[in-house]
């Protein structure tokens, strides 16, 4: 019998899901109206399967988010990997995030130029602090296994 | 029609492509990767190949295998940042045009559009087209006048694509979305960016536009001046302007709603414009009512009531139930359907957030020991 655990996947753009599937060949990618789903396959017995989404959905429709999200161990937000502040669509996603859903949301971006970038608490609105930043260059080739792992590591000491 | 061979492994970039440009005379087609590129390389021949790769060392080799063909179609080679310095070699190898991406719209679009329709030019295509920049569907009705033929006109603006008929030079019918046909050629008159490709035939088309083509012009002509004056009257249209957080949407109508949506998250009017929704000019007419009723706030007012919001939510239980049974009565007596509820001390129906609810974290430690041992 196989485990899954779902991670619902947000982006800006739609060209941020790229790195997610990256060269390895464990991962599917299936495209749906709203969603592009991908099948990650660990091992034979253990799967993950991301749903990507580059917006964020209605609140209060029965929708794909509402059903996945509060059972998800957390949510990936991936943004332009420049190094600067987030942009206005990303800030936007981030608080209609926070104000719908409590489930623990990760930040992944490219790693920062200077020392004082390295702080992202700094960058963030003040509204935002419930996320949690993950940096990893989008060129890694163990994109998705490294931000899984960052993930996971992050979210078990809090939880277990 | 050109017909143009996408050759990635991304169905992604074909998209891109055939949506932003839609308007050209031009057919895009995925092939897929090299591999099932060499198979449609034997049977169909393009009129033009574009790469589109994410990775500088596989595109070299797929020009490489390319070259090996032997085809002598011109190609472009469209990659992203990182190979972007080291593009030399793929000129020396005789790509039409290397191009950076992800790049702004308008820039791609006039870089592909140069080399597409130089090309196109060259060739000795029977039918007539050009730019809706040169000639606007005024233009159009006068010249196929002059002509008294029969022939239909297509239209490629953005997404949007459109047809006018005309018999013995005098025009019959438009088809435009579901509009009726006089509706149709009044939205397509304000096309400025785009094609028209002009095709004469013989068929006897449907006459369903009863006015004259002097009528029609006129009716052209006030519905551009109508637009303009609309587009003048307008606020600061580079503003980014908020569809507040207190609107009632339920309480709106289906293109006011989809209108007001389209600015949820921050838009300026010259973005609304751009979207060319359904509505949309009636909606610009009414722009300044939607400020005056609150609909539309600054970032800084935008973020303010979201901020309201939040505290609203973080209410007690009781004081939430109060607050309820209180604005309901206080919505009876105020506000009339349509309107916007006000946020202040309104204590609205705002739902909880979304609890997590995850709880098998012994499986996660199992998942993360999965993932450290795997290669790589």
């Amino acid at each position: 019998m196989k485990t899954v655990i779902e991670v619902p996947v947000f982006a800006t753009d739609s060209n941020l899901f790229k790195p997610l599937l990256g060269e390895n060949k464990n991962i599917t990618e299936t495209k749906y109206h709203d969603f592009l789903f991908l099948e990650f396959e660990l091992d034979k017995a253990h799967e993950i399967y991301f749903y990507c989404m580059d917006y964020i959905p209605e609140k209060g429709n029965i929708s794909l988010a509402d059903k996945i999200i509060p059972k998800a161990p957390f949510v990936f937000f991936l943004v332009e990997p420049d190094a600067g502040s987030f942009s206005e669509t990303a800030d936007n996603m981030f608080s209609e995030y926070i104000d719908n859903y409590t489930t623990p949301a990760f930040v992944i971006r490219s790693a920062p130029l200077s020392e004082k970038e390295k702080q992202p608490e700094e960058n963030l609105n003040p509204d935002l602090k419930g996320l949690e930043i993950i940096f990893t260059e989008q060129e890694n080739n163990n994109f998705t296994k490294h931000i899984l792992t960052e993930a996971i590591k992050k979210v078990i000491p809090k939880n277990l | 029609m050109k017909e143009v061979f996408i050759v990635s492994e991304n169905e992604d970039i074909f998209t891109m492509f055939s949506k932003t440009l839609s308007y050209l005379p031009v057919h895009f087609s995925w092939v897929g990767d090299m591999d099932s590129a060499e198979k449609q390389f034997r049977t169909e021949k393009p009129d033009f190949v574009f790469f589109a790769v994410y990775k500088l060392t596989l595109l070299h080799n797929w020009v490489a295998r390319y070259k090996s063909f032997k085809l002598r179609i011109p190609f472009l080679c469209f990659i992203s940042k990182i190979g972007w310095e080291k593009r030399e070699l793929l000129w020396m190898a005789g790509a039409a045009e290397v191009i950076e991406l992800p790049k702004l719209k308008k820039e791609f679009k006039q870089i592909v559009e140069t080399v597409l329709v130089s090309s196109s030019d060259e060739g000795n295509d029977a039918k007539l087209s050009g730019s809706l920049n040169v000639l606007n569907v005024i233009n159009l009705i006068q010249t196929f006048e002059d002509g008294k033929k029969n022939g239909v006109i297509e239209l490629i603006s953005k997404n949007r694509r459109g047809q006018l008929q005309f018999y013995k030079g005098k025009l019959v019918n438009a088809i435009y979305n579901n509009s009726d046909p006089i509706e149709a050629v009044l939205a397509m008159s304000l096309w400025r960016d785009g094609l028209y490709t002009v095709t004469y035939d013989k068929i006897r088309h449907n006459h369903r536009i009863k006015l004259d083509n002097r009528q029609m012009i006129k009716e052209c002509q006030d519905h551009i001046l109508n637009h303009e004056k609309i587009l003048s009257a307008l606020p600061d249209k580079e503003i980014v302007l908020y569809a507040s957080p207190t609107i009632d949407y339920e309480e709106l109508g289906a293109k006011d709603r989809t209108n007001l949506l389209y600015f949820k998250f921050g838009k300026s009017i010259n973005e609304f414009i751009e979207n060319d929704s359904e509505g949309m000019l009636d909606f610009l007419k009414e722009i300044d009512s939607w400020i005056d009723k609150g609909a539309f706030v600054g970032k800084e007012e935008f973020q303010a009531q979201q901020l309201k919001i939040k505290e609203e939510k973080n209410k007690s239980g009781v004081k939430k139930l109060f607050g309820k049974i209180f604005s309901k009565k206080e919505e009876s007596q105020t506000h009339a359907p349509g309107m916007i509820k006000k946020n202040k001390d309104s204590g609205e129906d705002y739902s909880e957030k979304k609890v997590y609810m995850f709880d098998r974290f012994n499986l996660l430690v199992e998942y993360a020991e999965i993932l450290e041992n795997q290669d790589g």
